[in-house]
């Protein structure tokens, strides 16, 4: 390999993540107009500048192409799974029931911006916590701007492990760490500690934000208790199943806030009557809604059989085995460029298991969802049209900003593109570098939307420097992947999905300008604390 | 007549644009195993464009 390294080179290698940025930020294009501008400077510097030929453009082409299928299927049954529960009202009868369960407005705060969240991270993801919790935080009397923002940090922790692992399973397949084997572990470890920490700053800022001084006072006993099971329950299950690792401790969670709304503490009705997110005159003149005679129980039925089908499948190993006979790759060619930078041969190129695959299952919940709510009357005549209709209307922007995404992602790794961007920040930062490796997961997700598209632009990148300094791979892949799931809180696809749901449309500058230093801050610390670890000890 | 009015939708046209792009993926990979770059570069332009659908109708399209 004899590519010349040096600061043009360095430059156009930059150039489509500086245009992508540009489009975004500056002029407010999203993902699916941006992604593919970037692609086509990716691929016009692959062939001209590190002298890639049409089959490795191709090859690579197809390899983003079938990894994106994958990640799409995740999202489309992600979103199909939510507008089964839209469409019958299940999150009306979830709101009501907090309501009534827990007296403590805090609990109630923290229960319906970070708990409920928190729960509807681990299964389904790509914004579905923030569409569905604006507008159940509003009918609990906060305000709307404040409905926007408590969801966006609510949801963040859980964006690496969540979605049963889709964000972790993109970051192991980008920096090719193999399931099981030690450098898969560590860096779940690592990335299970960052995320802790984080959870835990999520939870004191809501209560900050609810009160103060006072709200964190009297928030602190459930926020340790309910981080203890959230960011303790993942960093050990990471180390058994990365699937569940979010999803399990996030139901478990949501359990035990009902509990705690039963002690002596949280047992009582409390309020910071002059709390700044909270609306008190709507919480006054709050409109009375249809009544559905969907119990609480009854609203959770596809999210109960996906977690029993979950654990089934991924913790009985003879029906896991059984099922995972099935599986699909493709085989693909060696390729190189004129450079000499070879991408070798694959025979069966990222196998999809379709049977234990996270989309399998939330398939399955979503349609037995649909039958259980169609035969209560709970969803009417012509629900299940507009579901399907409206879960592909979601799912087709990301899927194609996805592919674009992906594929650029590929191309310039398989054309040497990104060994020659990790070389140059390498030779001028050094290993200060580690500092800056999760603002990069951070940035990814705010260009992208999502921890998985930032860990697959930016994981092979992270990995590349890392080797290239010399430091400890694995506490830099967790920084990439935890500054992505922090980023997660900023990414503006999401603040509008949020403020669509919200109705305040067009105050995403106003969400983004609370939320920014409570994630800016975290993701800093985390950088520095990475460097006296791995650096300076 | 639902479904005619479907593809007249944004979504819609992103959904034509995701199957050209699953098309050109059976495409490139029938390509790649046949060696044949005749066909890889058939795939790898029917992607480009479907990929450029999207911000070509909202900027040039539309204006």
């Amino acid at each position: 390999m004899n590519i010349p390294i040096n600061l043009f080179m360095w430059i156009m290698a930059f150039l489509p993540i500086v245009v992508l940025l540009v489009l975004m930020i500056k002029f407010h294009w999203g993902a699916t107009e941006a992604a593919p501008i970037g692609l086509i400077i990716t691929v016009f510097t692959g062939l001209v500048f590190y002298k890639a030929d049409i089959k490795l453009l191709a090859s690579e082409s197809a390899k983003g192409i079938w990894n994106a299928l994958i990640i799409i299927l995740i999202i489309w049954t992600a979103i199909l799974l939510y507008q089964v529960a839209d469409e019958a009202k299940a999150f009306q009868v979830i709101r009501d029931g907090m309501r009534k369960l827990l007296p403590n407005e805090l609990l109630l705060v923290l229960a319906m911006g970070w708990i409920f969240e928190s729960f509807l991270q681990g299964i389904t993801g790509f914004g579905v916590p923030v569409a569905v919790g604006a507008p159940l935080l509003i009918g609990i009397g906060v305000l709307p701007l404040w409905a926007v923002v408590l969801p966006l940090l609510g949801q963040a922790w859980g964006n690496t492990f969540g979605t049963l692992g889709a964000a972790w399973d993109a970051l192991a397949m980008a920096a090719g760490l193999e399931p099981g084997s030690a450098s898969y572990l560590t860096t779940a470890l690592w990335t299970g500690g960052f995320l802790w920490i984080w959870n835990l700053f999520t939870g004191l800022v809501i209560c900050w934000f609810y009160g103060r001084g006072k709200g964190i006072k009297k928030g602190l006993p459930a926020v340790l208790i309910m981080s203890v099971i959230q960011g303790g329950g993942e960093l050990l299950l990471g180390q058994m199943n990365t699937t569940i690792s979010c999803f399990l401790p996030s139901c478990i969670s949501l359990v035990v806030i009902m509990l705690l709304g039963r002690m002596k503490m949280y047992r009582d009705e409390w309020k910071i009557e002059d709390s700044p997110i909270m609306n008190r005159a709507f919480t006054e003149s709050a409109k009375e809604e249809e009544k559905s005679d969907m119990n609480l129980l009854q609203a959770f039925v596809p999210y109960i059989l996906l977690s029993a089908l979950t654990l089934i499948v991924l913790l009985v190993t003879p029906v896991k085995n059984a099922l995972e006979v099935v599986s699909i790759g493709f085989a693909f060619p060696e390729t190189s460029t004129g450079y000499g930078y070879v991408n070798s041969a694959v025979e069966c190129f990222s196998p999809l298991k379709p049977f234990t695959h996270a989309s399998m299952f939330l398939f399955l919940s979503a349609m037995v969802g649909l039958i259980y709510y169609k035969k209560h009357g709970w969803i009417k005549e012509g629900g299940t049209g507009r579901v399907f209709a409206k879960s592909i209307s979601m799912t087709m922007p990301s899927g194609i900003a996805v592919i674009g995404l992906v594929i650029m992602s590929n191309v310039m790794g398989g054309t040497g593109q990104t060994m020659v961007l990790a070389d140059g920040i390498a030779g001028v930062l050094g290993k200060g570098y580690a500092v800056l490796a999760p603002i990069v997961g951070v940035l990814g997700s705010f260009m992208t939307g999502s921890n998985m598209s930032s860990n697959i632009l930016f994981g092979d990148f992270q990995l590349t420097t890392a080797n290239l300094l010399k430091l400890d791979v694995s506490p830099i892949l967790a920084a990439q992947t935890t500054g992505g799931s922090i980023g997660s809180a900023v990414s503006s696809s999401k603040i509008v999905l949020g403020t669509t749901t919200a109705s305040i449309l067009g105050k995403e500058g106003e969400v983004l300008k609370k939320i920014l230093p409570v994630t800016l801050i975290p993701a800093l610390l985390i950088g520095v604390g990475l460097f006296v670890m791995i650096v300076l000890l | 007549m639902e479904e005619k009015s479907f593809f007249m939708t944004n979504a819609g046209h992103l959904t034509l644009a995701f199957i050209a792009i699953v098309i050109a993926f059976v495409v490139l990979l029938i390509g790649l195993n046949a060696a044949s770059d005749g066909l890889c570069l058939l795939g790898f332009v029917l992607v480009m464009l479907a990929m450029l659908f999207s911000p070509f109708k909202k900027f040039i399209l539309k204006k």
